[in-house]
């Protein structure tokens, strides 16, 4: 895996987050969107984001339907399930939880006493 | 006390959504067994919308359509695998190992009939370049056999693609020695 590619089982957070904030959006306008969030620094492979977003689909996190894009082409909107939106929570806190405890062996502060 | 204040049920329930979740994953993928064409055309249009978006941005950055289109369509990657991955999502994982008859009969390993064979060869190169073009030939490094009848729409391909032997073969086939780069496959 490349330095900017998206790191595995984060997409699915990024995608619910991305839904979360934006709306409604199409699969391109995500993938733009989560590059974009990120600074151009993470590159999401097209091939990994719609496997994601059926599997998504399937677990009830987001719903799809064909609308017209902003340009006037026919796209599938994704946008976000009540279960996704406790599923974002969820994932978030959960994912925060495991960043504090990485952070304390990338960078070791001091032992609490 | 536990998480569900000493309720008998907590442990369950709070774990309730994943079967629950995972049960429609398999019910919406059984159903899409059925609906698979119109899957596969709407994933298409799917896929060709992103694309155009994707040559509309580049034009907005100055490029000229030639290169607006290339560049989208390397930017998209391998279509095939992105097909293949999601089609891993749409149907039982049984089906394709059902769906793709290995016609292949290896006098190494003598498997036949409708088993998918264990040349390791062949699982790399279906990764590579997805099912839709399944290997199901002799190996390249190996003395194989293959007398299988050929169904309409498949054919005999180089193992690198772009190089199809020009013509579809269908009856009956029959190796006697391993063809190096020779390999039946089928074509959408």
């Amino acid at each position: 895996m490349g330095e900017n590619d998206v790191w595995q089982g984060t997409l699915a957070l990024m995608v619910l987050k991305t839904l979360e904030s934006m709306g409604p959006l199409h699969g391109y306008g995500i993938a733009r969107r989560i590059e974009q969030t990120s600074g151009d620094r993470l590159i999401v492979q097209y091939g990994t984001l719609y496997p994601a977003l059926l599997r998504l689909e399937q677990e009830g996190y987001i719903a799809s339907e064909w609308g017209v894009s902003d340009n006037n082409r026919r796209a599938r909107f994704y946008k976000l399930t009540r279960a996704g939106r406790r599923q974002v929570e969820k994932e978030s806190q959960r994912w925060e939880k495991a960043a504090a405890i990485l952070a304390r062996f990338v960078s070791p502060g001091e032992e609490p006493l | 006390m536990g998480e569900g204040g000493g309720d008998s049920r907590a442990l369950r329930l709070s774990g309730r959504g994943t079967p629950v979740r995972k049960l429609r994953g398999w019910l919406l993928r059984l159903w899409r067994l059925f609906s698979r064409n119109l899957s596969d055309q709407e994933f298409a249009e799917e896929i060709e919308t992103h694309l155009q978006m994707q040559i509309d941005d580049n034009l907005r950055s100055g490029m000229n359509p030639e290169r607006a289109r290339r560049e989208a369509i390397l930017k998209l990657g391998a279509m095939e695998l992105t097909m293949q991955a999601y089609r891993d999502r749409t149907t039982l994982p049984c089906r394709n190992a059902m769906a793709g008859p290995p016609l292949y009969d290896s006098a190494a390993t003598q498997e036949s009939g409708f088993r998918r064979h264990r040349h390791t060869g062949a699982h790399a190169w279906d990764r590579r370049y997805g099912s839709d073009f399944r290997l199901c030939g002799c190996g390249a490094d190996q003395a194989s056999t293959v007398s299988r009848t050929i169904p309409a729409g498949w054919h005999l391909r180089k193992h690198s693609p772009g190089t199809e032997i020009p013509f579809v073969v269908s009856g009956l086939l029959r190796f006697q020695e391993a063809q190096p780069g020779l390999h039946l496959v089928r074509c959408l």
